[in-house]
């Protein structure tokens, strides 16, 4: 019996504790994100939005759970990955790497108040303040 | 001074703020540490508010560093390394700032000093790129000579997997020249074309100069498939003899990279008119990541009409660490087939017998970005 409270308590424990990550960008942009896309901008090898803008990119901080995430589903790369590839673009002055704000109510204002700027929450953060762009 | 009153004033409005959420958090949640969360997400939103508009948002500022030893088994100069060992030959520091004038136009400055140049700092980057259209940037100033794969991040060693670009293509004295480039790609559905025509000037070595240099790299991006041809033609001027001779070289790249296996390919040719220094050279790199854990080999050919050499390399590179990595290689080379293989130290001694015909380096690496 004692098992089967644990059982019950670590599968709800888990399941309530799975985030899931969604981008999201200010609630003025019209088109929504292919995954294609979102991997082309967070990889830095497209600049602009499809409406035009120039993208500002926020990721979250290295060890983040929802970076981990954000980046298994959507870029497909390891942090390691991630560091090596963005040092090919950065001392080339191919590219700037990306600003990281720390939490999803940082990532909500930025992206509500600028327009061009995207960012990843976890999805029940999302509020009217921003558009979902992407369920990855 | 209009900005720092702006800026002023954001404090006081903060100022004032602070204490109207904090009442307003103090009804509003019953629970204290739910509150005190909403606290400090609101102090944190304040504060990159009045900082986001901040000198950081132009100016940037990040480095590289790799601190290299190894030591060869014999005196031929094989990759920079003799019998004596050295901490010098591979290891390199880096600062690069980059300012924004606005949301198109960028200045770019990187100052780098490595050990086998005792140390003397030298701005390897220095340049002005402005965003024409989204597919379009020119570039002027210091460029590096983008006539390799590696090209563009020769130096910085966290960059790819091997210890060191491979010795037998890579080499030579010229990285960087000062002149114009433009870069435009364009999208077909899955693939991405990259066309970078060049023009410039280079010094070369003491008393000798390239002039009249230009050039383009030609790149198709197709999903993990990377295909890259690139062209330059110059004339080198000796200023000793006052002569002009015309030269030019032609690189072939291959990458496959699936983010666990890496293979590269890459051929080159150089050629100077009326010379025995053509050089063709060629190489096939491996690489598999298991997580921090990156092993690699490669094999690779050197021929002028005088000299041949053959390269055999195999390492591994372990990301330890954030930003930080350790690369252990060894590198042979073999089949100098009687010549002296373009290794400086392999000289025909007094009883006119080149000294050697073969040479191994063991080397360990660091590898930082900041």
């Amino acid at each position: 019996m004692n098992k089967l409270i644990l059982l019950v308590t670590t599968l709800a424990v888990s399941l309530t504790s799975q985030a899931s990550v969604v981008l999201v960008g200010n609630s003025a942009m019209a088109d929504t994100l292919s995954n294609g896309q979102a991997k082309a901008l967070f990889l830095g090898k497209k600049k602009n939005l499809p409406n035009g803008d120039k993208v500002v990119l926020l990721e979250r901080p290295k060890g983040d759970v929802l970076r981990e995430e954000f980046h298994q589903k959507v870029t497909g790369k390891s942090e390691a990955q991630l560091q090596s590839y963005w040092s090919r673009l950065v001392f080339t002055g191919k590219a700037k790497p990306p600003k990281e704000l720390s939490s999803s109510a940082l990532i909500k204002a930025a992206v509500a108040n600028k327009k061009g700027h995207i960012g990843y929450i976890d999805e029940s953060d999302v509020d009217a303040s921003v558009k979902v762009l992407l369920k990855p | 001074m209009s900005y720092m009153s702006f800026k002023q004033k954001k404090t006081q409005l903060a100022a004032v703020l602070l204490p109207i959420s904090l009442l307003a958090s103090t009804v509003a949640y019953a629970n204290d540490n739910s509150r005190i969360t909403a606290l400090e997400e609101e102090v944190a939103l304040l504060k990159s508010e009045q900082s986001s508009q901040d000198w950081t948002d132009k100016v940037s500022i990040n480095g590289f560093a790799s601190v290299g030893f190894g030591v060869a088994d014999n005196d031929a100069g094989y990759l920079g390394y003799s019998k004596d060992n050295s901490f010098k030959t591979d290891s390199v520091f880096a600062l690069q700032t980059s300012f924004a004038f606005n949301e198109n136009t960028e200045a770019t400055v990187q100052l780098i000093a490595e050990g086998k140049e005792d140390w003397d700092p030298r701005f390897e980057w220095a340049f002005i790129s402005h965003h024409i259209s989204e597919n379009l940037t020119v570039r002027g100033g210091k460029l590096r000579l983008p006539t390799y794969m590696l090209s563009d991040y020769l130096d910085v060693g966290y960059a790819y997997p091997f210890a060191r670009p491979n010795g037998e293509v890579y080499g030579g004295p010229l990285s960087a020249y000062s002149g114009i480039d433009f870069i435009y790609t364009a999208d077909f559905s899955d693939i991405t074309w990259t066309i970078q025509p060049f023009a410039g000037e280079a010094d070369y070595t003491e008393g000798t100069y390239l002039k009249d240099m230009w050039g383009a790299v030609n790149q198709l991006d197709w999903e993990e498939f990377s295909f890259r041809v690139s062209y330059l033609d110059t004339k080198v001027a000796i200023e000793a003899y006052n002569l002009e001779i015309d030269a030019s070289f032609t690189g072939l790249g291959f990458t496959y990279d699936n983010d666990s296996l890496l293979v590269m390919v890459e051929s080159t040719r150089t050629k100077t008119e009326g010379s025995s220094k053509d050089t063709t050279a060629g190489y096939v790199a491996v690489a598999y990541r298991f997580d921090e854990f990156q092993p690699y080999v490669s094999i690779s050919r050197r021929e002028t009409a005088s000299d041949e050499r053959s390269g055999y390399t195999a390492g591994l590179r372990w990301d330890f660490a954030d930003n930080l990595a350790v690369k252990f290689d060894i590198s042979t080379a073999h089949d100098l087939d009687n010549t002296a293989g373009g290794l400086a130290g392999n000289i025909t001694n007094a009883e006119g017998v080149l000294p050697y015909d073969d040479s191994r380096v063991t080397s360990i690496i660091f590898d930082a970005i900041f």
